[in-house]
């Protein structure tokens, strides 16, 4: 069964980025990205559509940004099962606080070696498939990847 | 004088007296005429009422005598009539009825059982009852006493006769007649009695005469009266005009007498006033001549003691003398002294015209002295005036500057996000190269790809570091009271996979809860340690300890820190590397750094960061160390709870 994975990312680059990781990763997975926060939720509230397994949130996107679009689907009784991964260029505690209690599901702040970014998506996907939908505790909120793991 | 005033005011009294008595006498003498006045009058009043009486009887006996004699008139009237008839009856056939029915007198017959049985026309007349209703009723019926009617005749039944009985017979109009009734019983030829043959007398003429005799006599007694009563009231009246008059020479005379009453008042008024002034006079003369006696004796009093007094006097006078005398040797001793005395007064006073002079002096200068002051009065209003055109300067520069730091904050926030993402495209561009074309690299591609990598990444940090530095500097100051524990705590988790990777430890020993801007201050924890991490020496695992104290600003002995207040202390040592001591105060300028970036890679602005966010805390930091002895940075801050939080509330 592909796990179906949603990206909402303004950034032609980045989306670029996670198509290649999720490439270099082993898990069967099928991508749909969009590129600003109106296309995302028209995507999602479309009764035709299937709902993916898991959703990839930029927050600065154009007409609709990444936490209007996480409050909106954690209201709708449709959307509010879906796991929501803030996917952010930003690290700032009171935003992550914030995005915490809007009720995301993980933050990851992006990595900017290639190989930190694919592992972090992977780790990301294996959590998510694990089966835990509860929201982690704050300190498990963010997820990163310890430099001892990495091999240059 | 004052005799004769009391001799005038006893005759005034007297006269008042007799006066008084004149006036009662009068008063009496009034009252009575005033009554004999009102009997007077009542007596008239009884004259005038007897009088109506009188006439009134006078109008009725005049009356009554007519009444009288027209009766006369009547009665002589009648009598010549019955004359006549009887004379007529004289002449007619049927002589015995003739004679009967002729009679005057009223004839008639009773049976036994009291019935009228026949009767004669004067019968009918005198009871104006016709013949037809007369027979057959009761002989009683027609006489004012019947009993004595129905007596008679029953007596004429036993006796057989009775003469001159008086009855008197009632006429139908209620006229009576007064009769004398004659009657005896008549029998039949055998001698049976039939009844009673009745003839009544009429008697009223003679009494009419003996009645008219009298009532005359009466009239005549009448008359006299009258005239005896009229002759009285013209005494009466004559009197009462003489009471009249008497009356109104009485009436004159009381309006004189009340006059007089009334000017005897007003004097005796006038005596009165006179005398309450003499007695008031004569009070206060008593209580002078009273307060007089006083005083004399008062006066005698003294005199005695006075006496006394000079007797004793003299006795004393006589020992003054005697110390006059001794006095006087002493006073020549004093003279002598006395010249000395004023020598030396001459030489004071020389030396008081000398302290005069410069006193005068003295006094110009205070003079001079005032005019500076009230110069430098009025320069310093003019730096007041100018001090406060300074502060409002000073203030405008401060909006200004609160608005341009704002302004500023929000460009460098903008910018410096919009700076980052070209970098952390070159990044991942780069390592995604460095990965995918790897085989297609020299070794000296890979190089510089990997030094294009670092530079960008350290671009990235320089940014980092330079927007949270200008944050520091230009974002509101929230002091709150918070645990130092809490703020090493979110550090630690931010540092942890540094400190995991160099196995390091963090030791906080009496952390207290110090007055602070939580944001600045995890800042500045989190540069201070993570220097620690980096600037640790190879294969030895960094240690890092802090601590907290409240220390008296005395006992720190820096210049800058007031000694009466309290500061918080807090220390940050690590076991690293350390640095010279010459170098301790230029680490914490801007840029400044004491190791190629080959070795140790940072932008130099941390401390800068720290530095800056110690000032805003009103505190100071130090830093302490040796090289490869590790380092030691002191940081104090104000220790004021209750001012901060009043501060943060605003």
């Amino acid at each position: 069964m592909p796990l179906n994975i949603l990206l909402a990312d303004d950034d032609t680059d980045d989306c670029v980025f996670f198509e290649e990781a999720l490439r270099e990763l082993p898990l069967s997975t099928h991508l749909i990205a969009m590129h600003d926060g109106e296309q995302l939720m028209r995507q999602l509230m479309n009764e035709t559509n299937k709902l993916p397994d898991v959703l990839f949130l930029d927050l600065n996107m154009p007409r609709k940004n990444g936490r209007e679009c996480l409050i909106e689907i954690k209201r709708s009784k449709k959307l509010n099962q879906l796991p929501v991964i803030i996917f952010s260029t930003s690290l700032e505690e009171e935003v992550v606080n914030l995005l915490y209690k809007n009720g995301a599901q993980y933050f990851i702040h992006k990595p900017v070696e290639f190989r930190k970014f694919t592992k972090i998506i992977g780790q990301t996907l294996t959590l998510i498939t694990g089966g835990n939908i509860s929201q982690p505790t704050r300190e498990n909120f963010v997820l990163s990847i310890p430099p001892t793991e990495l091999v240059l | 004088m004052d005799k004769n005033n009391s001799d005038e005011l006893i005759l005034a009294n007297k006269k008042l007296d007799f006066q008084h008595k004149e006036k009662e006498k009068r008063a009496a003498e009034l009252i009575i005429a005033n009554k004999e006045l009102a009997f007077q009058i009542e007596e008239k009043e009884k004259r005038a009422d007897e009088l109506i009486i009188a006439n009134k009887e006078l109008a009725f006996q005049n009356e009554e005598k007519e009444k009288r004699a027209d009766e006369l008139i009547i009665a002589n009237k009648e009598l010549v009539f019955q004359h006549d008839e009887k004379e007529k009856w004289v002449f007619t056939s049927q002589y015995a009825r003739s004679l009967i029915e002729a009679s005057l007198d009223p004839l008639v017959t009773i049976s036994a059982e009291g019935k009228i049985t026949d009767v004669n026309e004067a019968s009918i007349i005198v009871t104006g009852i016709p013949r037809g209703r007369l027979i057959g009723t009761d002989f009683s019926n027609y006489f004012t006493e019947p009993e004595k009617a129905q007596a008679g005749y029953q007596q004429v039944f036993e006796k057989g006769f009775v003469a001159d009985y008086p009855l008197t017979i009632k006429h139908k109009s209620g006229t009576l007649t007064d009769v004398l009734y004659n009657a005896s019983v008549y029998k039949d030829s055998k001698g049976n009695v039939l009844g009673v043959f009745a003839a009544a007398r009429d008697v009223t003429e003679q009494k009419w005469a003996i009645d008219l005799r009298i009532a005359n006599k009466e009239l005549a007694f009448q008359n006299d009266e009258k005239e005896k009563r009229a002759a009285e009231l013209i005494i009466a009246n004559k009197e009462l005009l003489f009471q009249n008059e008497e009356k109104e020479k009485r009436a004159a005379e009381l309006i004189i007498a009340n006059k007089e009453l009334l000017f005897q008042n007003e004097e005796k008024e006038k005596r009165a006033a006179e005398l309450i002034i003499a007695n008031k006079e004569l009070a206060f003369q008593n209580e002078e001549k009273e307060k007089r006696a006083a005083e004399l004796i008062i006066a005698n009093k003294e005199l005695a003691f006075q006496n006394n007094e000079k007797e004793k006097r003299a006795a004393e006078l006589i020992i003054a003398n005697e110390e006059l005398v001794f006095q006087n040797n002493e006073k020549e001793k004093r003279a002598a002294e006395l010249i000395i005395a004023n020598k030396e007064l001459v030489f004071q006073n020389e030396e008081k015209e000398k302290r005069a002079a410069e006193l005068i002096i003295a006094n110009k200068e205070l003079a001079f002295q005032n005019q500076e002051k009230e110069k430098r009065a009025a320069e310093l209003i003019v730096a007041n005036k100018e001090l406060a055109f300074q502060n409002e300067e000073k203030e405008k520069r401060a909006e200004e500057l609160i608005i341009a730091n704002k302004e500023l904050l929000a460009f460098t926030y903008i910018s410096s996000h919009d700076l980052q993402e070209p970098l952390r495209k070159i990044q991942m561009f780069a390592s995604i190269i460095i990965e995918k074309e790897i085989k297609n690299l020299s070794e000296n591609g890979k190089y510089n790809f990997e030094r294009m990598q670092l530079a960008a990444g350290r671009m990235q940090q320089l940014i980092e570091d330079l927007l949270a530095f200008s944050r520091i500097t230009t974002t509101d100051h929230k002091f709150e009271k918070t645990d130092l524990d809490v703020i090493i705590e979110e550090v630690k988790a931010e540092l942890k996979d540094t400190i995991q990777e160099k196995h390091a430890t963090i030791e906080t020993r009496e952390l207290c809860q110090a007055n602070i801007i939580p944001f600045q201050f995890r800042q500045l924890m989190y540069n201070l340690i993570s220097n620690a991490l980096k600037f640790s020496r190879p294969n030895v695992p960094p240690h890092i300890t802090i601590t907290s104290s409240i220390v008296k600003g005395k006992k720190i002995n820096n210049e800058k820190l007031s000694p009466e207040k309290n500061y918080c202390h807090i220390t940050v040592n690590d076991n690293g590397i350390g640095f010279e001591p010459y170098f301790s105060e230029r680490i914490f300028e801007v840029f400044q750094k004491l190791h190629n970036k080959e070795v140790y890679e940072g932008t130099g602005i941390g401390l800068a960061i720290v530095k800056k966010i110690v000032e805003n805390h009103k505190g100071i930091i130090t830093a302490t160390s040796e090289l490869n002895k590790g380092a030691t940075f002191d940081i104090y801050i104000p220790a004021y709870f209750f001012q901060f939080e009043n501060e943060s509330k605003k």
